[in-house]
Formats: C-alpha cells, structure tokens, sequence
C-alpha cells in the first residue's frame, strides 16, 4: 500500500497527509508498507462526523440525523406559527369583544418583542454581534412604542428607555462573559448573580433620580453584598474544585 | 456516556503520595518504549489507540482535585499521538489537562510516558504490549493468532476487569504490624544536575553468561545489579576528596522496587508495589564487591518476606485510613505529604534500581520488534536511576541521569565488563546543553 512518510519524524503517514501530522513539515511520496501489511480502513467522514460501518439503521433517528442548524430553524418555524397563531386569535377576541382594537395592541407588541427576542438569537446564531445590533435599538423602540399607544409620551424618558438600556447593558454582559468562557459550570451562575446586581444597583439608581432627585441605594448594596461573594465562592469552586465534576467524586471521603 | 462521566478512580496509596509530591525535581514520569524493526506507520497507531482506549479507562485518565482527595478521571477522546519530545520525562503538570498517559512517536520508536499516579511498571509494560500487538494487527500481522497465546495481553473486545483497578494495598492491609524503621539520610552521585536535559545509558548484556555468572554467585540478578549500583556508588564516594568525604552522607543505599502481584494474588494493573532497600554504612569501612553483594542478597530475602512488606503497607495504607486524616482538606493533605517527603523521603535513598524482569511477547508480533526499553522518572536528587528489563535473549540496562558528568555509568558498566560480562554500551542525550 502507498504511504507518505515523513522524513523528520521517520514514520509513515497517511496518503492523504501532505504535511506530517506530528510535526506539520513536508511528506514525501514512496513509502510503501511490507507485505501483508495494510493500513487500517477508516470509517468514512460524513459532514465532520464519523459513521459507524454499518450505517445508521435507527428507525427513530431522524431527528437526530439533523444538524443543529436544521434544529434551530424547525423551532423557529414553530414559534412563529405559534406567535401568528396568538396575534390573530388575540386580535380577533378584542375586536370580538370591543368592536374595536384596543388592549389587544400591548399583547401584539409583546408577542412581537417575544418572537424577535427568542428567534433573532436562534437565526443568527453564528453572529452574536448582529443580534445585538438588532436587539439592542429594537427593544426601546418597542417599549416606545409601548408608552405611545394611548397617545402620548408618559414614562418612556424617565424610566422605560434608561431601564431597557440597562437590560440590554446587563444582558449583552453577562452573555459576553458566558460565551467567552472555555469551561462551563458554576462560573455562569456566577456571572449570572454579577449580572442580576448589576441590573439591581442601576435600577435603584433610575428609581431613586427620577422619585428623589439624586443617586441613593439601599436595597440593591444588600443585593451585591449577597451576591458578589457568593459569586466569587462559584468562582473559586468552579476554577480551582469542581471542573464540572460530581458532588460524589469531589467530596468523596 | 452519562456513566463515563460520573466514572472516577481514587489514588491508590502510592499514587496519593506521588501525586502530591511531584514536580519539576522529581516529576515521577516514567517512559516505556518500543523499536520495532520498520518505521512506524501513524495511522495504523492512532487506530489502535483508538481501540485500546475504552479498554483501559483507568490508564487513559487526567489528575483531578477534590475536597479532601485527588482522583482521576477517564478522558473524554483518545490522546493525540505525538512526535517524539526531544526531552523526556518532563513534569506533567499537578494537574493535567492532557491525560498521565501519552503516546509519542518516532522513526522506529513507539514510546508511552506514564504518570506513577495511573500505574506500576508492570501495568505500564502490559499498556505497551497490548498496544504493539493490537498495532501490528492494524497492519494486518497475526490477525489469525489463536487467543489463548494472548493471554495476559488485554484485547481490545474484551470487557474491562474491575480486578484491574482495585487498590490492592487497601486490599491487603492489616492493622496490626509496627511500621518499618527510617533510614538516614543517604549519600547521593555528586555534581551538579541538568535541569531540562536527561542523558540515557544503555547497557546490553547477552542474558545467557551474566545468568551463569550470578548462579555461580548464587544470587539473582536483580541483587547482582544492585551489589553493583552500590559499590559503583562507592567508587564515587571514595574519590571524593577527604574534606567532602567527611562531609558526605554515610550511607549507601538503592530502592528496589517489589512487584507485590508476585507475593499477593492481585490482578490490578494500578500500583502495586513496594520498596526494598538494601544498603551499606560507610563508616564501617570499605566494603569489598563479595561483601556488598552478600549482604544485598540477605538484605534482598529479608526484605521480600510478606511480614516485612506488610509493615510497609501498614505505614503507609494506615495513614490514608485514619479517620482523621480523611477529612482534613486536600490543599492541608497536600502540604503535609510534601514536608514528609522533605524530611523522610527520598533524602533517605542513595538511587533506585527498578527490575522490570522479562518482557514477552508471543509471535509472529515479537519478529516486528527489535526492542523494549525504559526510562526511570527522573530524579534530582539521587541523580541517576537504573531501569532493567530483558527481551528474548539480551537484558537491557538502562541508566536515566540528570547528573552533569557520565563518571557514574563509566563506573557502574566498567565494573559489570570486570565481572567477564560482555557489555555493550549505547548513550543518548535528550534535550539542554547544560
């Protein structure tokens, strides 16, 4: 059988192998294995995954002959299905009801701000940056839209744009922090809880300028004082204990 | 799948000791090797790690730490087999990510480095054997061998034995005995140490006149070799000049390590093993080649009775038992097994000759190769530790030295060639120019 070898290494390597997998340098033609050797054969690559020889005889596999991607969108078209479903139903009980549409606008919205909030995230999988990029201007636009539909601007400025803007800041953190993670575990209720007091103390701060005229806080300190070191003991149990191992292997006596 | 994550093996009592005290000095990583007599092919050696690795999960594991213990856990994938590191046996790391396991290649040369936390030398050769056999059947030798002519030599179809990783010192502890006397602190091979490079000295004997010449002695060849580690240690210390003779440690003494599977019926391929240190005091005088090789021969007997090594596992094992002990911390764990290792260690032993015996492999598998071998871990203290082993016909001595100057090997094979012993000796030098 005809092999590459790899002149650095001294070895031989597949026919396949332009470069030697060991040590990346050139290989060259005119390996050969002796006789009645043969290389092993190699289960065949189907879209980055092995197959097993036999091929996959799985009656109820289909689902999970999917690909993620395949996945993602099937939820999508189910939730949209779903949403269209509540819009209309909603829409036609008021108008039923009122004669007009009325109430029925805020559950549109929500269903609306619903639907991009799940989906966008499941379509854009890939591109975090632009589900931000829609997300983020989408949201107070909503929320003003929101505030606008009984005709006039009323609690937008003061506290649905700064409390939306906030939401984002503290999701689009704490997601940040979790997708830069190598290993997961008990370091995303950690960023989690950082988030959550993040989102607390700007909160308290909104309410206490636009009711008392200037920064107080008082509830949201006991909020960071409970989760902050509690943040930092899943910090520490994650990083230098746990590496996502069972309770019984780690505590094991 | 769910099962091989919640899978994990607690350290056997040597593994907890090794595990807590290893580091860049003493990294107790030791390297089995094979040549075969073609140059290796890769892909037929990735396959058959491939298929080894379900049936050695306590072999293939990474070091973990929990609350009160370290344990290992089997690794998700095969390791990568990798290129030949120009410097071997180098710290893994207190906790790896990698796996105390691997695999390295080059030209003819299939070696696998173990971490003492996952295995003796006798777990270790049974990896190695089971992976040059399942090699060559990738390439299509001895595929048609009959199974029983395997036996010893795990397969990949078969299921894994649970005897093959029970912690047999847990096993065989008994809470009665006294524990063993300490040694003093010994004399070790003067001269400054490389702090990367590592330089191994092979010596072939054929096994047939060196088998005549210890019968003659009536002593085995184990005690043969380490009568003479001992009076080569000797050698050096006499040449010493007088002001750093009497500054020197009086004693000379070399760990041998015991394959307790041949005194008690364990089947585990973990550790399991003991030491026997036979030793000489200095300050009695100079000690003759026939006196050395008497009293390491009765020291050996002695030392290998069950009641001697079980006040070894007494020592050991009980420490690990006691309640106490249990439930301190593992960073306090850590801390103290290190300080009794500073203070009652390896400060006690002069070097260590470690006697893998013979090494068999069935055919037509044993034709492909031209060689086994192996590398102690290195060691910085003592300097330099012997690895012996034989093949087919020809026992294999193997000197891994940190230490600067080659004196000790030129010593210790000059004095073998005296005995009438037809030595041939083969040096490599891995990595530093120090």
């Amino acid at each position: 059988m005809n092999l590459r070898y790899c002149p650095a290494c001294g070895v031989f390597v597949r026919a396949t192998d332009l470069q030697c997998p060991l040590c990346g340098k050139p290989t060259i033609e005119g390996g050969t294995v002796q006789e009645g050797e043969k290389l092993p054969e190699q289960p065949p690559i189907v879209s980055g995954r092995e197959v097993s020889a036999t091929g996959n005889s799985d009656p109820y596999g289909e689902m999970k002959n999917l690909s993620r991607g395949e996945k993602r969108f099937i939820v999508v078209e189910l939730l949209s299905v779903f949403s269209g479903i509540a819009v209309v139903v909603t829409l036609l009980v008021d108008l039923f009801t009122s004669h007009r549409i009325g109430w029925s606008l805020y559950a549109l919205f929500g269903i609306i701000a619903f639907w991009l909030m799940v989906n966008i995230p499941l379509l854009l999988y890939r591109h975090p940056w632009i589900v931000v990029a829609i997300l983020v201007p989408s949201l107070p636009l909503l929320v003003f839209i929101f505030d606008v539909l009984d005709g006039k601007i009323t609690w937008f400025l003061p506290f649905g744009f700064p409390i939306t803007i906030l939401t984002e800041l503290s999701l689009v953190l704490t997601g940040l922090f979790i997708g830069i993670m190598k290993r997961k575990g008990l370091n995303i209720f950690a960023v989690l809880l950082l988030g959550a007091t993040l989102f607390c103390v700007g909160l308290e701060g909104i309410l206490s300028l636009n009711f008392q005229g200037r920064l107080l806080f008082s509830w949201s300190v006991v909020v960071a004082l409970s989760c902050v070191p509690m943040a930092g003991i899943l910090f520490y149990l994650h990083y230098r204990i746990m590496h996502q191992a069972s309770l019984r292997k780690l505590f094991r006596l | 799948m769910r099962e091989r994550q919640e899978l994990f093996f607690p350290l056997d009592n040597s593994a907890i000791f090794m595990a807590a005290i290893a580091g860049r000095k003493g990294p107790f990583v030791y390297q089995f090797y094979v040549d075969l007599r073609h140059p290796v092919v890769l892909p037929a050696l990735e396959r058959a790690v491939e298929r080894l690795f379900p049936r050695f999960p306590y072999l293939f594991v990474r070091l973990r730490r929990g609350v009160f213990w370290q344990y290992l856990e089997p690794l998700d994938k095969p390791p990568q087999v990798e290129r030949l590191p120009p410097a071997p046996g180098l710290s893994m790391g207190s906790i790896s990510r990698k796996g105390l396991l691997r695999i390295y290649v080059r030209g003819h040369r299939i070696a696998c480095e173990f971490h003492h936390a996952i295995t003796d030398g006798t777990g270790a050769i049974t990896f190695l054997k089971a992976l040059v056999v399942e090699y060559c059947r990738q390439l299509g030798i001895g595929q048609e061998v009959d199974p029983q002519i395997l036996a010893g030599i795990p397969q990949p179809e078969e299921t894994v034995d649970p005897a093959e990783y029970e912690d047999s010192y847990n096993r065989y502890f008994r809470p009665g005995p006294p524990v063993p006397e300490t040694l003093p602190p010994a004399f070790v091979i003067p001269g400054w140490r490389m702090r990367f490079g590592y330089r191994e000295t092979i010596g072939t004997i054929p096994l047939e006149p060196l088998l005549s010449y210890c019968r003659g002695k009536k002593v085995s060849i184990t005690e043969f070799l380490v009568a003479v580690h001992i009076a080569t240690l000797q050698d050096l210390y006499t040449a010493l000049p007088a002001k750093k003779q009497r500054k020197s440690k009086k004693i000379i003494s070399v760990q041998v390590p015991v394959n307790l599977r041949k005194i008690y019926p364990s089947r585990t391929l973990r550790n399991f093993f003991l030491f026997v240190a036979p030793y000489i005091d200095l300050r009695l005088g100079f000690w003759s080649f026939e006196e050395i090789l008497k009293r390491v021969h009765h020291q050996m007997q002695l030392g290998l009775e069950e009641k001697e090594l079980v006040r070894q596992i007494k020592r050991n094992v009980g420490g690990e038992r006691n309640p106490f002990n249990r439930l301190v911390v593992l960073p306090i764990k850590l801390l103290v097994l290190k300080l009794i290792n500073a203070l009652i260690g390896v400060g006690s032993y002069s070097g260590s000759l470690s006697n893998i015996g013979s090494i068999e492999v069935p055919p037509p598998f044993d034709a492909e190769i031209e060689r086994f071998s192996f590398l102690t871990s290195r060691a910085h203290k003592t300097g330099a530790n012997i690895g012996v082993c034989s093949f087919k016909e020809t026992l294999y001595i193997i000197i891994g030295s940190t230490v600067g100057e080659v004196e000790f090997e030129r010593l210790f094979f000059r004095r073998l060639a005296s005995c009438s012993l037809p030595v041939t000796v083969l040096m490599e030098r891995y990595g530093g120019n120090e």
